[in-house]
């Protein structure tokens, strides 16, 4: 059924005027927005969500490189204004068919577990979401966060995928709370974390450890000890902040597909470091099958038993090749330093000496995983992670530290052994430890 | 280095930078240079070792290319030379590149084990003692890879013609067999796939990605222009073909049944049909018959799609939709009519079809109440008999494959089964029809889904199915009774009823839709804010906290227009202590927020918070009137909290009047040692920051 060009019948496809879609209940109308050209939304009449995320009537949304879709429970009417890759609307015949209801009804389910936690002062759920790549994990993610936010909560959320960031770059494992509505236009698709200046929809906060690869497979190890770490942190977090404490925690993860025996481990030290009691499987028979068999005898550490679901995965999961992906990354990347349409940020490019830096390497070429590395050439256009360690501590202290921010390497001169980096404040950058990963790749023209 | 030798390195330099793509003539090109300049053949490899190092990603492959067509088409002093740093110019590109490219890399790599391919030299590209190191790396990060590794390859053609290999064949000694070389250097062609060409289904080739969707949305838009005339020349009369006695059906699929139907022109029809489907769709939106038979058709797409059928089933299903694409596209009614003729399975009542759009103010008037209206089924769309004839096919078959979504149909709801039928004692739910007798209230698709499996295509029903007569309602209950029962759950469902432990039911999750679950994200959460969204009750609490939600919008306009002209940046992520003691606060501007757990940022920030001024002096009393840092002059102002006239933005040190930015500044150094370099706590400080450290807060003061 996810046939691209299905919905297409009635609309040509030199869209470039203003337009209305008009949905019944139940319905989605999924968009591939392009990168060259904006394209604006507004919701004419009716009710209408992103990812969970409720649009505001009449007011104007922009997206530029997204593939997602906008779902009405009641019905709307849309107005589009742009140009659009592809798009199409996905007339379910009843809103049973549309698979966001069995994460209407989840939302649902978890609300009076968390309200029956409340009664009875235990702990709300804890949810993780799992599934092969490109099931539509993240988005069902967002959607039960957003839900829960909508509703008054205050989820926490934690990104344990670093192919894609989550507040943050991709590369990192990050968590945050998300009491505040998230931002349907953002480029990651989350929100924007704190800047110097005001923000038309609220920052978040999140706290952000570097992983520096893209497949937790590759570094399993050292994979479990930050995933340990969040996890700490996320508990400490869960015993003094109350609100949240009613509210639980939602955990997004890497695409496992039931296959990979060291996916599966991965997942189950996960699910046993956050104390899942949730599993919510998208559109992978096996992995249920495998997560089941390791986990429907056991209890998490509060006694609780651990509930395995299959949800289906929605036909509209929009296909996200490699070229769609790199874009987005770089966008990532960009706005991280210099902001979006509606916030400008100003980057500071600063010169340092090779002999001020303390720089890793975090990848599979290095020995031992994680060393001191010279400034070189080859650091040209990639993204380091400055650290929170000191300069002094041991290179496993620093790699297992959070993040405090990103530089971009805009340019080495070996010869004058002077390093030229893009930080996102002005001032010295110190001797914070920098961390040089696999992952977020290079961004040849992040300055071009 | 002599002069030249530099400016053949520019030279180089500067054209490896304008090789984007595996074009053969700028690879040949490039080699040809290599060639006529192995004096400097230490600079060139240098050069081309570098732009490999530096390069983007997807520029990396070229460059790659030009390295192995020097190494083979001229050979000695490159072959030193880039030899050296091999293992790291390959692991270096080799990590950064996608897997697609990954793989061309290794089909390269294992060239340089061989002789060049008609080559007089019987010694390999590079010596083993090189390429060896490479591979055990790359089977090390293979083994981490290999779950998305293993797309089965697509046989490579032999006949590879020439224009694909970047390596131009003309380079190559003429006694080459061009076969073999091929067979080696099988060089992607990302730039130019000739057509036919599909590229690797799993790992798309960063160029070829789009070809597959856009093809495909061409293909659909093409199928859907010459339907009718397609549909024509079936021979089938205009008149609406009744549809078929059961064994008729049978035997028409028998013997129109070619060995092997062509799935690929079933799924054509069938698409071709949804479209025509969709067409009547969209003159009609409020035909719910027409809704539900396109929602038939596609399930039955999706079944074709992701099950494979025996070959007879898909026959029969073959014959029928070409009759029904007849009689879709003479007669769009047909449809309705024909359920008179067939014995409707009982599960297939009609009138649900109301009963799926809730009652809420929708800008789309409602489905007309589908009072006449059958829903319309599988069954009565391709006649009852046809489904009948397929059951009893299917129950003789015993090796069946499932459709995929089977376990997840299976799986619903014993623990309901167990339970007596009690729907009289329990109230109705609004949304559900009368449950006079003991049907679900689904629609089509899944009765669709149940007559599946009682045909055996999903294993719970494992009782054969009796041929002719439609689907008994037997095999079917089980889940009928679950999801009736499920519905009559009260509306806030499951939850804290004293017999069940908490926790996710999951039975109940897919099968029906709660509007009251909706209305509790929208109406009952009261109107949506008009610039965000959220939405606030209408109780005195929920118009405190709008008023409040109000004025940080406010506020936010307000300071935007600030912060556009001062400029703003990225702040620090906070560090784990931080983040574990901080505090979300909605609608309470973050900037002045006093952050309870770090004192030292909360005062802070109630210092930057507090404006900074002193009084305007007494001119007697001889204090300066001009800022000794920036020598701009203060301005009077008069502020309306402290009742007088006041300099803004300055501090008293001593007798001297400074700018208290610049004075901040320049003691900045002096206060604050270098080691103190720890993230600045986000929420409380970010006044201060800029207003220490933005150089362009000085230029404001002026007019301000």
């Amino acid at each position: 059924m996810s046939i691209p060009g299905l919905g297409q019948i009635p609309q040509q496809p030199e869209t470039a005027s203003t337009r209305i879609v008009a949905l019944r209940p139940g319905w989605e109308w999924r968009f591939h927005a392009p990168t060259a050209s904006p394209l604006v939304i507004k919701i004419v009449s009716g009710t209408a969500e992103k990812d969970g995320v409720e649009l505001a009537p009449r007011n104007a949304y922009t997206f530029r490189a997204a593939r997602s879709r906008i779902l009405t429970w009641q019905g709307c009417e849309i107005e589009v204004d742009g140009r659009t890759d592809h798009d199409s609307v996905a007339p379910y015949a009843s809103p049973a068919d549309n698979p966001a209801n069995a994460l209407l009804n989840l939302h649902a389910q978890l609300n009076d577990m968390r309200a029956a936690a409340a009664r009875e002062r235990r702990e709300a759920p804890r949810v993780l979401v799992a599934g092969a790549a490109s099931t539509g994990k993240t988005t069902a993610v967002r959607t039960l966060a957003s839900y829960a936010t909508r509703q008054g909560g205050q989820p926490l959320v934690v990104n344990l995928d670093p192919a894609e960031g989550m507040l943050s770059l991709p590369g990192s494992l990050s968590a945050s709370v998300f009491a505040t509505v998230m931002d349907p236009e953002a480029t990651d698709g989350w929100g924007g974390t704190p800047t110097s200046g005001p923000s038309t929809v609220p920052v978040k906060l999140p706290l952000v450890y570097y992983y520096g690869a893209r497949e937790p497979e590759k570094e399993p190890d050292f994979y479990r000890e930050l995933a340990s770490n969040l996890a700490g942190s996320v508990s400490a977090r869960l015993s003094e902040d109350e609100d949240v404490k009613r509210s639980g925690v939602i955990v997004d993860t890497m695409g496992v597909d039931g296959e990979s025996e060291l996916g599966v481990d991965l997942l189950s030290h996960i699910i046993e470091e956050f104390s899942i009691n949730v599993v919510v499987v998208i559109g992978t028979p096996l992995l249920e099958q495998e997560l089941a068999k390791r986990f429907t005898s056991v209890k998490t550490s509060l006694g609780e038993p651990i509930d395995i679901v299959l949800l289906d995965k929605s036909d509209g999961v929009a296909h996200r090749d490699q070229n769609f992906m790199q874009h987005v990354r770089e966008a990532c990347i960009k706005e991280y330093f210099f902001g979006d349409a509606r916030r400008t940020l100003s980057p500071q490019i600063q010169q340092a000496d090779f002999d001020g830096l303390v720089i890793y390497r975090a990848s599979e070429i290095v020995l031992n995983g994680f060393a001191r590395e010279e400034a070189s050439v080859e650091m040209q256009h990639w993204t380091f992670a400055i650290m929170s360690a000191g300069p002094r501590d041991l290179p496993d202290t620093v790699r297992a530290s959070s993040v405090v921010g990103f530089v971009y390497v805009s340019d080495v001169d070996e010869e004058r052994k002077k390093i030229k980096l893009l930080a996102p404040v002005s001032g010295r950058l110190g001797d914070k430890p920098l961390v040089w990963g696999s992952w977020p790749e290079p961004f040849i023209n992040l300055l071009g | 280095m002599s002069s030249e030798a530099a400016e053949v390195a520019e030279d180089y330099r500067l054209a490896l930078e304008d090789l984007s793509a595996n074009t053969r003539f700028e690879i040949s090109n490039l080699t040809v240079i290599a060639r006529e300049n192995t004096d400097h053949a230490l600079v060139i490899s240098e050069v081309l070792e570098k732009h490999i190092l530096k390069t983007a990603p997807s520029k990396k492959l070229p460059a790659l290319y030009v390295l192995d067509s020097i190494v083979k088409n001229v050979g000695t002093p490159y072959t030193l030379y880039l030899g050296r740093n091999i293992f790291k110019t390959f692991m270096e590109a080799y990590t950064v590149v996608d897997n697609a490219t990954r793989k061309r890399m290794e089909e390269m790599l294992k060239t340089w084990k061989q002789p060049v391919a008609g080559s007089m030299d019987t010694r390999p590209v590079f010596s083993a003692d090189l390429v060896r190191p490479i591979e055990n790396a790359l089977a090390k990060a293979k083994t981490a890879m290999m779950p998305q590794g293993q797309i089965p390859g697509r046989p490579r053609p032999g006949i590879t013609p020439h224009r694909e290999t970047p390596t131009p064949p003309g380079m190559r000694s003429a006694t080459g067999t061009p076969g073999n070389y091929n067979g080696q250097m099988p060089y992607p062609n990302g730039a130019h796939p000739p057509p036919g060409y599909p590229g690797h289904p799993g790992q798309p080739q960063v160029r070829l990605s789009r070809r597959p969707y856009r093809s495909e949305y061409e293909t659909n838009r093409l199928q859907a222009a010459p339907y009718p005339p397609h549909s024509a020349p079936q021979g089938f009369g205009s008149n609406v073909m009744p549809f078929q006695p059961p064994a008729d059906a049978y035997g028409a699929a028998g013997a129109s049944q070619q060995v092997g139907v062509n799935i690929e022109t079933l799924k054509n029809d069938i698409q071709n049909l949804i479209v025509a489907m969709r067409a009547e769709f969209a003159r009609d939106p409020q035909d719910v018959s027409v809704q539900t038979r396109l929602k038939a058709l596609l399930d039955l797409q999706h079944i074709v799609q992701s099950t494979s059928l025996p070959p007879d089933q898909l026959g029969l299903i073959k014959n029928q939709v070409t009759e029904l694409a007849t009689v879709t596209l003479k007669k769009a009614t047909s449809a309705q009519n024909t359920p008179s003729h067939t014995p409707i399975p009982p599960q297939h009542v009609p009138n649900q079809q109301s009963s799926q759009f809730p009652v809420a103010p929708s800008p789309v008037p409602p489905a007309p109440a589908a009072s006449a209206k059958p829903s319309v089924t599988l069954d009565s769309l391709l006649g009852a008999g046809a489904m009948a004839a397929l059951m009893a096919r299917q129950s003789s078959q015993s090796s069946t494959p499932n459709p995929p979504y089977s376990s997840a149909a299976i799986r619903s709801p014993p623990p309901a089964q167990a339970e007596p039928v009690r729907p009289a004692s329990v109230p109705i739910v609004p949304i559900m029809p009368a449950p006079a007798q003991s049907q679900a209230p689904k629609p089509s698709p899944s009765s669709l889904m149940d007559q599946l499996r009682a045909a055996g295509l999903l294993p719970p029903a494992a009782s054969p199915a009796p041929a002719n007569p439609p689907t008994p309602a037997a095999p079917v209950i089980p889940l009928n009774i679950a999801s009736l029962l499920a519905a009559h759950r009260p509306p806030s469902g499951w939850g804290p009823p004293a017999n069940s432990r908490p926790g996710i039911n999951s039975a109940s999750l897919k099968q029906q839709f709660r509007p009251e679950n909706v209305s509790r994200l929208y109406d009952e959460l009261g109107p949506p804010c008009s610039q965000c969204g959220r939405r606030f009750r209408t109780d005195e609490e929920g118009k405190k906290k709008k008023m409040a939600h109000m004025d940080w919008h406010f506020q936010v306009h307000r300071r935007s227009t600030e912060a556009e002209k001062r400029g703003t940046h990225r702040s620090w992520y906070e560090d784990k202590h931080n983040w574990v003691n901080s505090r979300e606060v909605v609608d309470v501007d973050h900037i002045v927020a006093p952050q309870d757990s770090s004192t030292q940022a909360s005062k802070a920030a109630a210092e930057a918070a507090k404006p900074k001024y002193i009084p305007v002096p007494d001119a007697s009393k001889g204090i300066n009137n001009v800022c000794p840092i920036c020598q701009d002059k203060f301005e009077n102002k008069w502020l309306d909290t402290a009742q007088e006239w006041v300099w803004l933005d300055t501090v008293l040190v001593g007798n001297r009047v400074y700018h208290a930015s610049c004075h901040a500044e320049a003691t900045k150094d002096r206060d604050d040692p270098p080691p103190r370099r720890s993230p600045e706590p986000i929420l409380g400080k970010r006044k201060a920051e800029t207003g220490l450290a933005s150089p362009k807060v000085r230029s404001l003061k002026t007019s301000a």
